[in-house]
């Protein structure tokens, strides 16, 4: 990245923080890590005492990126790690969408939605009954979301639960976990009466049981009195009352792709580890320059991050020219359409559309013009 | 109403027992030590005793046990000790629902009660054991609670309070006073007696790790158990030496190992390392599938690097 192109960058994060207003809970007892241009994290074991002393060190060093322990300390500046004395945790999940392209796409984007509406209805609030005002939701900045779960029912939860918790949210569908063979005739597994991911596993086996193409998968020879009786023994909690054969291996596939759709895929290390960092709300994200922003549940659906999510700055919609360093697909940004970019071309865009393609590493910025 | 000194006996772990000891202020006589000698014995030979004969200087023994093994300073004893109290506590909570009930209130364990129970799910994720029987997928769960049979709901006390008397014995390496050092010679003398050999490098990570951890006298799941059993077996070691391997196990009972071994051997091979990572066992990035291969793997990545 050119130095004129960092320099324009810095200009656009540093009047972003002199005009916001973040409010960090418990700022004092929590371990902050920033960085810049190099790497993600460059130092940490910073702490702060107020949430202003922490907006005059983003406006004097202008990091791109500021992150915060989950955990709270009593000595957060301290090391090793040891030294710090936990005091108490959050339970915080990470979603990232799967992305084809370097930028994120509204697809994308809307899986990992689902992802989010699933592991927050059915697995924290029904399952974990974690209570709606216990939970936050934040745009990570970048192409996912951080769940925060601030309960007192885990402020002292140690890893070893964390990671049961976690096994249950990311694999609950293995057929191992799910499954009991007690016998040849007993096959323990959901029921009717089950509740949680069990209860979710039955109600759509039981569903696709319906469909004649899935019943073949199971087996190709049922009759009427066969097919009765091997549902009523699931209803009863018994896979096995009817004699099926290889039903370990065929359910084993199929809870596989019951995984996709009952579990959510989340980074195990952001939840596990509560010493790690994490992106701190309303700060911008280096990577993309939009503004790691909180919402409700109720916002997710309508959430389009390259519109709410970009800085609220009056030099925004300032025009800068950039070289693409990369062929630029045409996309919607900041309200506008843009079209496609070619490689070496040299053309007009927003500023906040132009420091995101710098960060992307798809362009470079050149000066400030009078627009197109 | 305080609980009298019989209940104190039969839960040695409630509060009011450290309080009775507390103000009791006993002395530190011979034949005390000698009697908390005896049920260290007992935990490491597991042998049942029914208990009211003495109930005051039994429950003086608990204490007084506990306090050689903090001084005694050994893993395998203490772990021993603590297994074998917190299954005796078990049994006895069996037929006792109203000490249930005053354990779980001195442990803050959130539960209630409505034909099975219900155990508060964080607390059930902390206390229940490291086994694929015990997972939640295999649990039904709703609003924040796990619905468990008695028996499994007491499984988890029985850690709990095992966690307890391990957490309430710190050991230190401060030098024990001479009413208690005495016993020490004897307490050496029931110390696992088979050391086995020093453990192969040639071993995958994760086995070699539960391998270490029954070298040093720490218990492992049944799941762990079941993984390690059936790689040994893999891997080329007999039925003895495999039992052998488990002799320094806190629980070992040679009739039921032998009989899980056996089983195994006939009906298992070693799984994946993904099952492994799922049973949360793997504790390297040893970029192998199947830790039978690992040695083929190891030799491998050392050529390439």
């Amino acid at each position: 990245m050119q130095e004129n192109t960092k320099k324009i960058i810095k200009q656009y994060f540093k009047e972003y923080y002199e005009n916001s207003d973040i409010q960090i809970r418990d700022i004092e007892k929590r371990e902050f890590g920033v960085g810049f241009f190099r790497s993600k994290i460059e130092k940490r074991h910073l702490g702060f005492e107020d949430n202003e002393q922490f907006k005059q060190m983003l406006i004097e060093h202008v990091p791109l990126y500021v992150s915060h322990s989950t955990a709270r300390y009593e000595f957060p500046t301290k090391r090793p790690m040891e030294a710090k004395n936990d005091l108490c945790y959050e339970l915080v999940f990470d979603i990232d969408c799967q992305t084809k392209t370097d930028i994120i796409t509204l697809q994308e984007l809307e899986n990992g939605k689902q992802i989010l509406y699933r592991l927050i209805e059915d697995f924290l609030i029904n399952d974990f009954g974690f209570d709606k005002k216990e939970i936050s939701i934040n745009f990570s900045g970048n192409r996912g979301f951080h769940i925060y779960v601030n309960s007192e029912r885990i402020k002292k939860i140690t890893k070893k639960a964390r990671a049961k918790m976690l096994d249950y949210i990311i694999n609950g569908t293995e057929y191992d976990l799910v499954f009991n063979r007690k016998s040849k005739t007993e096959l323990e597994g959901p029921s009717e009466k089950s509740t949680g991911l069990r209860y979710r596993i039955y109600r759509r086996f039981m569903k696709d049981m319906e469909k004649k193409e899935f019943r073949n998968r199971i087996y190709r020879r049922f009759d009427e009195i066969g097919l009765n009786l091997f549902l009523n023994g699931i209803k009863n909690g018994n896979w096995a009352s009817k004699y099926i054969p290889s039903i370990e291996k065929k359910l084993g596939a199929i809870m596989r792709e019951y995984k996709q759709e009952l579990c959510c895929d989340v980074d195990k290390q952001v939840t596990i580890e509560p010493r790690k960092l994490i992106r701190v709300v309303e700060t911008l994200h280096g990577s993309t320059g939009l503004v790691v922003k909180k919402m409700s549940l109720s916002d997710v659906e309508k959430f389009n991050p390259f519109d709410s999510a970009i800085p609220n700055i009056r030099s925004k919609d300032e025009q800068y020219e950039i070289i693409a360093k990369k062929n630029i697909e045409p996309m919607e940004f900041n309200k506008k359409q843009w079209p496609q970019i070619k490689k070496g071309e040299k053309t007009y865009v927003d500023k906040s559309y132009a420091v995101f393609l710098a960060l992307k590493q798809f362009a470079e910025i050149g000066g400030k013009g009078k627009g197109l | 109403m305080n609980p009298d000194i019989r209940t104190l006996n039969k839960y040695p772990i409630l509060n009011q027992a450290k309080e009775f000891i507390k103000n009791k202020k006993p002395d530190i006589t011979k034949e005390r030590v000698e009697t908390a000698y005896r049920r260290i014995e007992r935990a490491i030979k597991k042998i049942d005793v029914e208990l009211g004969v003495e109930p005051e200087e039994e429950l003086i023994s608990f204490g007084l046990a506990k306090m050689i093994l903090m001084y005694f300073s050994n893993k395998y004893l203490l772990k021993s000790f603590s297994i074998y109290e917190a299954k005796n506590m078990k049994k006895r909570l069996e037929t006792d629902e109203q000490n249930i009930k005053k354990i779980c209130e001195q442990f803050s364990i959130n539960y209630y009660v409505n034909k099975n129970y219900y155990l508060e799910i964080t607390q059930y994720c902390e206390f229940s054991p490291n086994d694929k029987h015990y997972t939640l997928s295999r649990r039904n769960i709703g609003k924040g609670y796990v619905e468990l049979s008695r028996q499994s709901f007491l499984r988890i006390i029985e850690n709990i309070i095992q966690e307890n008397i391990e957490k309430g014995v710190s050991i230190t390496k401060q030098k024990p006073p001479q009413q208690i050092s005495w016993i020490f010679p004897r307490l050496y003398s029931l110390l696992p007696k088979t050391k086995s050999k020093k453990i192969s490098t040639g071993l995958a990570p994760c086995m070699k790790k539960m391998l270490e951890q029954l070298e040093a006298g720490e218990n492992l799941s049944h799941t762990a158990r079941w993984i390690l059993t059936a790689y040994l077996k893999d891997i080329g070691y007999t039925e003895q030496e495999i039992i052998e391997k488990f002799k320094n196990s806190p629980d070992f009972n040679e009739k039921i190992t032998t009989y899980h071994v056996q089983n195994i051997m006939r009906k298992y091979s070693t799984p994946s390392c993904e099952k492994i990572r799922m049973y949360g066992l793997c504790v390297d990035n040893c970029n192998c599938k199947n830790p039978r291969r690992y040695g083929m793997y190891a030799r491998k990545y050392k050529k390439n690097h």
